[in-house]
């Protein structure tokens, strides 16, 4: 029954040519992804190792056997002949009853898997009771010169190959300066996926973000506004607000407001992104309660950092001499403290932008939005290495982009940086 | 006379104890506690039980028994002590936290029906999915938070202070090695490494595994080398063929050469380097994931020690000490180190709390724990796959803001008090 219902053709993936012709589909995968280069420019190995010709041995497993065999006995040519050798008996299964092709097969795959010198012995026995009648005394000499050297250490001294330009590390680089990133593991080009997301990360970060920045200043004035009391208590409660994780947060949103259990006339909120067809206000209704979750801890550290410089700038003399001329509490606070209390809270904005890639990741992977957050986590889960490293070259370059905004905001805001400023001394 | 002044940890314990708001070093001390006597507070075996006329101590049982103190701990092994009725002491909470209990399995809340045989047996906290006590997790947690304290601590602290210090101490031109001596070292340096690289390589190509053994050797390869090194290179070049032939000295860029690294190091952020990085290892663990947030998250204090060490370097007693002819170490760990040593406290707990969030968030995702370890992101992970069942995210974030906030306001704390 099960033989019955099980997917494939049993005689065709029995049959020699499909090995072939699945072997071929291999080699053209392996060339596509340049896999089968040198991983960096120099490599430093024994002498007795070609690094060039072993990264070329295919597929990973048969490499490991190669690479074990090869450092047992320390000589290319005697293990490259076995190794030929072996693959060729692989592959003759001319007149061989299908019970015979299974049990081939099971020795190629053990093969195939990294084997050391005593399991090759074994399977060379293996061997040769599936092809009684074939004379098998080349693999097996062949293995008998492998397993009689035993290598000097000074065998093992170290040697330096160059592989010049045709190696993966250049290959990588060379296509990911014009980003470029390749194929991803799960079929679609990185680029394709990469640009399909970025929309969501991107409309969420900002509005989240500007948002954020004019709550915390809103929050900032309404509290310097109130009696120290008052400012005492609100800056306690900020660090103790402080603490709460965005994970944590998102998960109690959800349970409050999107579901039915405790405020049933409530869970108007939606969650996730749909297309915007049903209009901006119901994108901002699936949008609200991810764009809470991100902005509220940047809230709290714009609100926290910016009552810290206030309160240092208020012990300066200049407020004192403001004081002293007359002025209002409020135009001194408006018009001095608080623009220089601003400056150093750029830096802390600058030093967001690159992290807005990280906060997604939790956000987006509770909330189901496809975003650029979501897809390095999936990456991440299903080792699609060149997603994985596209995402960290664009988090990189991120970084450098939020230093140069908060370079260009300190130029604006500063004017103690400004050309004319710094000539007139 | 000069008194002797107070030790590190002493000077700490004190400073610790006159703190003010008294209730995050309070919280910090409970979590210590519960973390060190976990076995005495939730378990599935009983504390103290007599069985045909012998007394065991099955909850911390094993514990000795692997450390090849309790002999006679391998009798009663494998007893199911729920359906024992010998004479016994059973813990506080009578689950350990990764005891299944398949009759309240399903998510049963705190005040859900519970199907028990005694009181003592009911679930306060509730249970997830497989029937694992919630409370008995919590408290595993704070055992979880204790490692991270303790390996994070250590692994960051040491490095952020040594390399961050000695960076900021030595600057960019305080070391100045003859073109002997710098050739030795680089020469002896690839040697050395390729030296451990190798046996690494000939190990796990003749197992297919790490051995801890081959790891300590390969350690000890470059340390040992770099020492003969040092010492074959001062019999035959230093003060003789150095000074004969005249080879010059070039200053050691160390302060640059650390920079780069910390700026490199900074170019991602910490939570996708870790992605990264943990997507090469197979088996998650706690220890693993710990000590890559150590290695990721030095950084952080090594940038601040750095300029704390700038800051005193110029001090005056400094200079003094310099004049006085002692040597560079002993100033380090004499004169420097005690005065940036509450600073170092200050950016380690923020360093700890940040590992803690960053911890957990990784757990909520489901990256970074070995399977069947609690802690408190693993259940607020359960949470998240139901959210019906409050009380598997509400505790746990709880506890886990607390502890944050306590640690945070410890740090701020003792800025505050410089």
């Amino acid at each position: 029954m099960l033989k019955e219902a099980a997917v494939g053709d049993e005689v065709l993936s029995l049959c020699g040519e499909e090995i072939d012709v699945q072997d071929q589909i291999y080699q053209d995968c392996v060339r596509a992804y340049k896999l089968d280069k040198p991983s960096f420019y120099i490599s430093v190995n024994p002498p007795f190792v070609d690094t060039e010709a072993l990264a070329s041995v295919f597929p990973e497993g048969r490499r490991s056997t190669f690479e074990k065999l090869l450092y047992a006995c320390g000589d290319w040519d005697l293990v490259a002949k076995f190794d030929e050798q072996i693959n060729d008996q692989f592959r003759q299964v001319e007149g061989l009853d299908a019970d015979r092709i299974i049990a081939l097969k099971s020795i190629k795959s053990t093969y195939f898997r990294g084997i050391g010198l005593d399991e090759t012995e074994g399977l060379l026995e293996r061997l040769a009771q599936i092809f009684p009648l074939v004379d098998l005394e080349g693999l097996n000499k062949g293995f008998e010169g492998i397993k009689g050297i035993n290598p000097h250490i000074w065998q093992y001294r170290p040697s330096i190959d160059f592989h010049g330009f045709d190696n993966r590390f250049h290959a990588w680089w060379r296509s990911a300066i014009v980003f470029d990133f390749g194929q991803s593991f799960r079929g679609r080009s990185v680029n394709a996926l990469i640009k399909g997301s970025v929309k969501y990360t991107l409309i969420l970060n900002l509005i989240a973000f500007i948002l954020s920045i004019i709550t915390a200043l809103g929050f900032v004035l309404f509290v310097s506004a109130r009696s120290s009391k008052i400012q005492q208590k609100m800056d306690g409660l900020s660090s103790m607000l402080l603490a709460i994780p965005r994970f944590w947060l998102a998960t109690l949103l959800i349970f409050f407001f999107a579901n039915n259990i405790l405020f049933p006339h409530l869970s108007f909120f939606k969650i996730g992104v749909s297309g915007a067809t049903e209009g901006i206000f119901s994108y901002f209704q699936y949008l609200s309660l991810p764009i809470f979750c991100l902005a509220f801890p940047i809230v709290i550290l714009l609100y926290k950092l910016l009552r810290e410089n206030i309160n240092i700038e208020l012990q300066k003399q200049y407020v004192q001499a403001a004081r002293a001329r007359g002025l209002k509490e409020k135009t001194i606070f408006r018009s001095y403290v608080l623009p220089n209390a601003v400056n150093p809270l750029l830096t802390a904005i600058g030093s967001m932008v690159s992290r807005l890639l990280v906060g997604s990741v939790i956000i987006e992977s509770i909330f189901f939005i496809p975003g650029l957050g979501g897809l390095l986590f999936d990456a991440f889960m299903s080792n699609d290495w060149p997603v994985l490293y596209a995402l960290c070259f664009i988090s990189g370059i991120m970084t450098l982009v939020g230093y140069i905004i908060s370079d260009i905001l300190y130029f604006l805001f500063d004017p103690k940086l400004r050309i004319g400023g710094l000539q007139n001394g | 006379m000069v008194k002797k002044y107070f030790s590190s940890i002493k000077q700490l314990w004190f400073s610790l104890r006159s703190s003010n708001p008294k209730f995050p070093v309070r919280w910090m001390l409970v979590i210590l506690f519960v973390g060190v006597f976990l076995e005495f507070l939730s378990s599935d075996k009983p504390i103290v039980a007599k069985v045909e006329g012998n007394w065991y101590m099955p909850a911390i049982g094993n514990t000795l028994f692997e450390l090849g103190l309790n002999k006679r701990y391998n009798t009663i092994r494998r007893y199911k002590w729920s359906k024992h009725d010998a004479f016994m002491i059973m813990p506080l909470v009578p689950y350990a936290s990764t005891s299944i209990d398949l009759k309240n399995a399903s998510y049963k809340g705190p005040f859900d029906e519970q199907n028990y045989t005694s009181i003592r047996y009911r679930h306060w906290l509730g249970t997830d999915k497989i029937g694992r006590d919630v409370l008995a997790g919590l408290l595993n947690g704070c055992r979880v938070v204790l490692k991270i304290i303790f390996l994070v601590g250590i692994i960051s602290g040491f490095l952020g202070l040594i390399l961050g210090g000695f960076s900021g101490f030595y600057g960019d031109d305080m070391i100045r090695w003859s073109l002997t001596k710098l050739l030795a070292y680089f020469l002896g340096g690839i040697l050395f490494a390729y030296a451990s690289y190798m046996l690494l390589k000939l190990q796990i190509l003749e197992s297919s595994q790490l051995d801890l053994r081959t790891l300590l050797f390969a350690f000890l390869i470059p340390v040992v080398g770099y020492m003969i090194v040092g010492q074959l290179h001062k019999l035959i070049f230093a003060n003789k063929l150095d000074v004969r032939f005249g080879i010059p000295t070039i200053a050691i860029p160390l302060d640059s050469m650390f920079y780069f690294v910390i700026v490199l190091l900074t170019a991602l952020p910490v939570t996708v380097m870790l992605l990264a990085i943990l997507g090469y290892f197979q088996t998650p663990s706690l220890v693993l994931t710990m000590s890559l947030f150590g290695l990721v998250l030095w950084k952080n204090i090594a940038r601040i020690i750095r300029g704390e060490v700038l800051r005193v370097k110029g001090e005056d007693y400094i200079q003094a000490a310099r004049q006085l002819g002692l040597k560079s170490r002993q100033i380090f760990w004499k004169h420097i180190y005690p005065n940036i040593r509450k600073q170092f406290y200050v950016v380690v707990a923020t360093v700890v709390s940040l590992s803690l969030l960053i911890e957990s968030a990784l757990s909520f995702l489901g990256i970074g724990m070995a399977v069947g370890e609690i802690s408190w992101g693993v259940l607020l992970n359960q949470g998240k796959l139901n959210i019906a069942a409050y009380w598997l995210s509400l505790f746990p974030g709880i506890l886990l803001v607390i502890t944050v906030y306590s640690l945070n306001t410890i740090a701020e704390g003792e800025k505050r008090d410089n």
